[in-house]
């Protein structure tokens, strides 16, 4: 009997462990809520709760790029997503005009746009070993650029296909569709991360190169792959953004970068890589646009946003490394 | 006079005790060797000395007075210098700066450079008289590093010197030089406490001692009285009396050639290496600290991409330019160092193990997980690896056991060659023979070969078929299965016969 009970016991402690950080998430985003509902009168309904997961869920989905090339380890991180998603926005918005038969050239922009900007930017950091926060801030700066020049003394013209319309701005029911996206690729990155091959490379490339590298895993590769995988995945971004805006502006996707990267840490994804849980990063991204909902109703503005998400940002790193200094 | 007395003191880490009751005194002038097996809790009790950790219960007094630390630079003001196991040196500083570092005294408004240039050649000299201490750390050996450190804990002074583990990267010299120091130390009042997993060491330079088990104290030993009986002291730590000597059977049981290497060579780290392993045999690599045994390991293992080597497995050639290339053909290192190069330490056991198995098959897309957790929980059988259960991440575990788990990630695999770099390094006796009795039962079972380093040239008489002396980064001596003995060792390794 004694035995057992201690191994229960020890199974829970191990439970709460593994999801502490999710609990954590889970835990704040119902505090600000409630908060938001004694502050401001009609805070917490059902349909606040779905407007906030909509707004939501473009954070989570840059989010899952960061989570991406922060897992890889080596300082991961990807600025160059917004960026990425503009210039796709910006490009196939007058391919698709507004047709529903043109998506099929607009999905092969896209993926050819991605895939060229993740390798740059995975060449140079993997195999020619520069900081990826400097690599992928130039290639930020060399895409606006392109913008720029490309938007100069023009109007973007063009409109997104509806079915791209259909999936990230409309409702069934009273579900933003975006929502059901949003799931289904939860649901496929947890599968991928947790049940094939390619989340054990992921993360033991993170959590320790060399011991992966005696493994016989190429370390490079997996890495310069994740910036791939990260760059094709913002350009695929960039095409729901359109959908959701209906056009094409310059700097569409550029506000998202910051939040995405606080959406990951506050989601519990270590910056030293090797972990991260996709469920995490999506609660992460919930709690900041709640946050600022509730800044927003307070009358605080975007000045309040940002204050607020730096303010959080370090709680959470304080409480996160503490932790880790206690073990 | 009693310098420190810990009583009773008592220690748990979430749950786990890592002292229950443990008691030390130390005297003013003597060495008290500090010994116990891995976990029994001797590093928990340095620690908690030194200010690191802060006891749960017990009380300690230091020079007749009660003291709390609340973190190890009060204790080093008060006179407890403490050497750590991992070392705590600067890289990116010279010799000198690092042992001043902390303790910078002034000439005017300026550092005074010359002054501490002058402190460190004194004492770095008495240990290691040809380290340029104009150098930087990191272009030190790790046993010149290991000299470094003692001689900052030195420079400070102290009433009382803790050595945990300081021997372990050291050289045959560089241990007599340290022992003279402590002697000398001694003689002049500090009281030493001193570890080492050498128990030759500890018997030789010891006044006396006190061994732990499960953090409690099972035995002391006075040598003013007591005789110096090795079988009462491995009695003590291991709390049963077993002789377990394997006999060398090679010479019936090997069989063709397995490995060939043929001019194996690498910038000037390793020079001309030319060698024949045999089915079911264990070669052993040894001569001083650092002369290339542990790059010979990682380049066997294919971590050299601009290596020269002829390489045959079973008469097939083969290179050796990239790990997965080595591992592919069985060839598999359990590197030196297992927490930097050898594991996962945040991830569970189970990762650990299924890792290298799906890092290099690249037809796994799915983990197949049921069935390699039935294969798992085989390893965990064979290797008597104790966990609380697969998914418990290995930090937790004892060095031993982590060990444990970089072999047992190659198990999965099918091995021909195992490459063994200083696989006994910091574990404890006990956990060191069950290794040891498993790969030597491998070997004379499977037919499986063994290459391996130790830097405890014990364990290269005791296990190996053959050895080969390497001294800057050639081989320069091999000695057959009746020649290892420990004279014929020195002798090779010091490589007195020139050709």
């Amino acid at each position: 009997m004694k035995a057992q009970a201690h191994v229960s016991t020890a199974l829970d402690s191990s439970f709460f462990s593994k999801y502490k950080k999710l609990i954590v998430a889970a835990l704040l985003i119902i505090f600000l809520f409630v908060l938001g509902e004694i502050i401001v009168s009609d805070f917490l309904s059902v349909g606040q709760i779905l407007l906030t997961i909509k707004l939501s869920s473009f954070i989570a989905l840059f989010g899952l790029c960061q989570m991406i090339v922060i897992a890889a380890g080596g300082s991961g991180l990807d600025l160059s997503v917004g960026y990425t998603a503009t210039v796709t926005a910006v490009l196939t918005a007058k391919l698709m005009d507004g047709k529903n038969e043109n998506i099929w050239i607009a999905i092969l922009v896209a993926l050819a746009l991605g895939f060229i900007i993740g390798v740059l930017n995975g060449f140079f950091v993997s195999y020619i070993k520069l900081p990826p926060l400097v690599v992928t801030l130039a290639m930020s700066q060399m895409i606006q650029g392109a913008i720029n020049v490309y938007t100069a003394g023009k109007n973007i013209t063009g409109k997104p296909s509806p079915i791209l319309q259909l999936i990230a701005a409309k409702t069934t029911g009273f579900v933003p569709n975006i929502i059901f996206l949003l799931i289904l690729l939860t649901i496929i990155v947890m599968l991928i991360l947790n049940k094939t091959r390619i989340g054990i490379l992921l993360y033991g490339v993170g959590a320790n190169p060399t011991a992966a590298h005696l493994s016989g895993v190429d370390i490079k590769r997996v890495r310069f792959l994740s910036y791939v995988v990260s760059g094709i995945l913002a350009s695929f971004i960039g095409l729901l953004l359109l959908g959701n805006m209906g056009i094409a502006f310059k700097d569409m996707g550029s506000n998202y970068v910051m939040p995405s990267i606080a959406a990951a840490v506050v989601g519990g994804v270590s910056l030293a890589g090797g972990d991260g849980n996709y469920l995490g990063v999506v609660l992460g991204a919930i709690f900041l646009q709640t946050l600022t909902n509730l800044l927003v109703a307070l009358g605080w503005g975007d000045a309040g946003k940002w204050t607020g998400f730096g303010i959080v940002l370090f709680l959470l790193l304080i409480v996160y490394v503490s932790n880790r200094r206690k073990r | 006079m009693n310098i420190l007395e810990a009583k009773n003191i008592k220690k748990n880490f979430g749950g786990v005790a890592a002292l229950s009751g443990a008691s030390l005194t130390c005297r003013e002038g003597r060495i008290t060797g500090l010994l116990g097996a891995n976990g029994s809790g001797k590093s928990t009790l340095s620690k908690i000395i030194a200010g690191v950790y802060a006891p749960d219960d017990g009380e300690i007094t230091y020079l007749g007075k009660k003291i709390h630390y609340k973190n190890p630079h009060e204790a080093k003001q008060q006179g407890i210098g403490m050497v750590y196991q991992n070392l705590s040196l600067v890289p990116e500083l010279t010799v000198w700066q690092n042992i001043v570092l902390g303790d910078e005294r002034n000439a005017g408004y300026f550092l005074d450079d010359k002054n501490a240039r002058e402190r460190t050649t004194d004492i770095v000299h008495k240990l290691l008289p040809t380290l340029d201490i104009e150098k930087k750390v990191f272009e030190l050996t790790p046993s010149e590093m290991q000299v470094v450190e003692i001689a900052k804990a030195v420079s400070r002074k102290p009433k009382l010197l803790i050595l945990d583990e300081p021997t372990a990267a050291l050289e045959k010299v560089q241990v007599t030089s340290l022992f003279n120091m402590m002697k000398e130390l001694a003689s002049s009042g500090v009281a030493i406490i001193f570890t080492s997993h050498r128990l030759w060491e500890v018997v030789e330079i010891c006044h006396d001692l006190t061994i732990f088990r499960n953090g409690r104290n099972v035995g002391s030993m006075d040598f003013d009285k007591d005789e110096k009986d090795v079988k009462k002291i491995i009695f003590y730590i291991t709390g049963s009396q077993s002789e377990t000597s394997i006999a060398k059977t090679c010479a019936e049981t090997c069989g063709e050639t397995r490995l060939s290497i043929k001019n194996l060579s690498l910038g000037t780290i390793l020079r001309n290496i030319s060698f024949d392993l045999k089915k079911g045999e264990i070669l052993g690599v040894g001569g001083l600290a650092g002369q290339g045994q542990q790059e010979l390991m990682l380049a066997l293992a294919g971590n050299f991409p601009k290596i020269g080597c002829d390489a045959r497995i079973d008469g097939k050639p083969i290179k050796l330019t990239k790990p997965s290339k080595a591992i592919r053909n069985g060839i598999v290192l359990v590197p030196g160092d297992r927490e930097t190069e050898g594991l996962f330490s945040k991830h569970s056991v189970f990762s650990n193990l299924i890792f290298s198995k799906i890092g290099v098959d690249k037809k796994i897309f799915i983990i197949p997980h049921r069935k390699l957790k039935k294969e798992c929980e085989q390893i965990v059988d064979i290797l008597a690896l104790k966990a609380a259960s697969l998914d418990a991440p290995v930090s937790t575990l004892s060095g031993g056991n982590q060990q444990k788990v970089v072999i047992g990630k190659w198990l999965g695999l099918e091995i021909k060659v195992l490459l063994l770099s200083d696989p006994a390094k910091g574990i404890d006796i006990g956990a060191k023979a069950d290794l040891y009795s498993y790969i030597v039962n491998q070997v004379r079972s499977t037919g499986m070969s063994v290459v391996l380093y130790a830097s405890d040239t014990k364990e290269l008489i005791e296990y190996c078929d053959r050895l080969l002396i390497m001294y800057e980064g050639s081989i320069v001596a091999t000695l057959g299965t009746e020649e290892i003995t420990e004279e014929n060792i020195i002798r090779a390794s010091m490589h007195v016969e020139k050709e």
